[in-house]
């Protein structure tokens, strides 16, 4: 959801966390669970994604359950400058020394005390794979997720079509549902972190778009109206480095205009710029609404 | 018929063609709001009234008859597993059974895959709708089974059906 997305920005950046609106529904994005990240090819969506799953569950406490096509042997690229910092965090979500596993799945006995860590990585290799593992979510009563995470859908849906994308989105806006009304049925606080489960997608944009793949994210579209974008940012200010950057910020197809709540004066950050240096390292940058405008 | 053109009801229902066919994975509120009526008049009298069904009809289309008759013939059934997670069953006019899911629109029809999600000229399939009016009259069958079963409905698939 948008909400971990920005607080795995927060993160990145470095920022202290301002003050912000205690209204869930002052942000964009803010007040439904499901979140579609889009952005051309290596823009920086797996190592926000995966920071957001390390956040979620060191921070917050949620159990994540995050698949993804290609295997995560080592820790993404651009976060390897980071650490320091995700070391202790690591280790309170059990992914020891920052290497993962890189096996299909991951047992109890993978790891020392056979006690499991708060993420689950899982590679699932076609698409019919991706549907089985979602559906069956719910078999595993001790282990259900409150995050699922699937980065590059659209490796999956590349030879499989609408249809396929309809059911594997609708099976995990489905899902996410039904785990957050037994989420809310047990927890004493309903309005609480863990009382709702939360979905992040992640989609690579093709360099040129055809008919289908046109087709393909309108029918995912349907389902997560919350986007968060990573685009391409062609303006190059003073003093920026060689690279690329990018610019995020969220979207909602909600009709519904975000509250702005002039009381507390709320100064959560609403666009980011995601810079890469020519080596991979790459920095994130709150841009305040005088700065964001120039794109 | 014209998609500028208003009905109001006598429930202070007032909607237009245009306002059903956003293209989204939920109900937009005027046909939650629909279904509601339908749920508090059909508690009452057994039935569902003349200018309610006219309503459903101008806000569907063609598909609404076809979903009543589903529902007539007590084609939805709820399959739900120890855990909660559930699924709908819908019986097809063909025989051929589809699953339908709770909380977004999903059918494993082929109807869906052509009319909703490929020509956009649809907001839902007729099995949807008669989920959803099952829902509203109290005639959807429910039955606990197992939760592979219930994982196994989940993962038809519209070639399943073919």
């Amino acid at each position: 959801m948008a909400g971990l997305l920005r607080g795995a920005l927060r993160w990145y950046s470095g920022v202290e966390h301002a003050e912000v609106s205690t209204d869930s529904l002052s942000l964009i994005g803010d007040r439904l669970p499901y979140c579609l990240v889009l952005g051309e090819h290596a823009c920086g969506k797996t190592s926000l994604l995966f920071l957001a799953a390390i956040l979620a569950a060191a921070e917050e406490g949620k159990r994540v359950l995050f698949i993804s096509r290609s295997p995560i042997q080592t820790l993404p690229a651009p976060l390897v400058g980071l650490r320091a910092r995700l070391g202790p965090l690591s280790l309170k979500v059990g992914i020891f020394s920052l290497g993962l596993h890189g096996k299909q799945t991951l047992t109890q006995s993978d790891f020392p005390g056979n006690k499991m860590p708060k993420i689950q990585f899982l590679y699932p290799r076609s698409s019919d794979e991706l549907l089985q593992v979602v559906a069956s979510v719910h078999e595993n009563e001790k282990l259900v997720p409150s995050l699922i995470i699937v980065d590059g859908l659209n490796e999956y849906a590349a030879t499989s079509g609408h249809h396929f994308v309809a059911h594997v989105s609708a099976l995990l806006v489905d899902t996410a549902a039904f785990l957050t009304e037994r989420f809310s049925a047990i927890s004493k606080n309903p309005e609480g972190v863990n009382s709702k489960c939360s979905v992040i997608v992640s989609l690579t944009l093709p360099s040129c778009t055809d008919d289908e793949t046109e087709g393909s994210l309108n029918v995912i579209e349907r389902y997560f109206p919350v986007r968060c974008w990573l685009e391409k940012d062609t303006y190059s200010p003073e003093g920026v480095v060689e690279g690329q950057n990018f610019r995020v910020y969220f979207s909602e197809e909600s009709g519904i205009e975000p509250q702005q709540d002039s009381a507390s004066g709320s100064q959560e950050t609403k666009e980011w710029k995601v810079m890469f240096r020519e080596s991979g390292e790459m920095t994130v940058l709150p841009l305040s609404p005088s700065n964001s405008g120039t794109m | 018929m014209s998609t500028d053109m208003f009905i109001s009801l006598p429930y202070n229902i007032i909607l237009s063609r245009e306002q059903v066919l956003e293209m989204d994975a939920v109900l937009p509120s005027a046909a939650e709001e629909l279904l509601r009526e339908i749920q508090k008049q059909y508690l009452e009298t057994k039935q569902i009234p003349d200018d309610l069904l006219l309503a459903l009809k101008f806000m569907f289309g063609p598909i609404a008859v076809h979903a009543l008759d589903l529902v007539d013939q007590h084609s939805v059934t709820q399959f739900v597993a120890p855990s909660g997670r559930a699924v709908y069953q819908v019986i097809g006019s063909s025989g051929r059974v589809y699953s339908c899911f709770s909380s977004c629109h999903y059918c494993s029809c082929p109807a869906f895959s052509f009319s909703v999600l490929r020509k956009n000229d649809s907001l839902l399939c007729k099995h949807i709708l008669a989920v959803y009016l099952s829902q509203a009259t109290g005639t959807c069958q429910e039955v606990t089974t197992s939760a592979g079963h219930v994982t196994g409905l989940l993962l038809a698939k519209e070639e399943d059906n073919t």
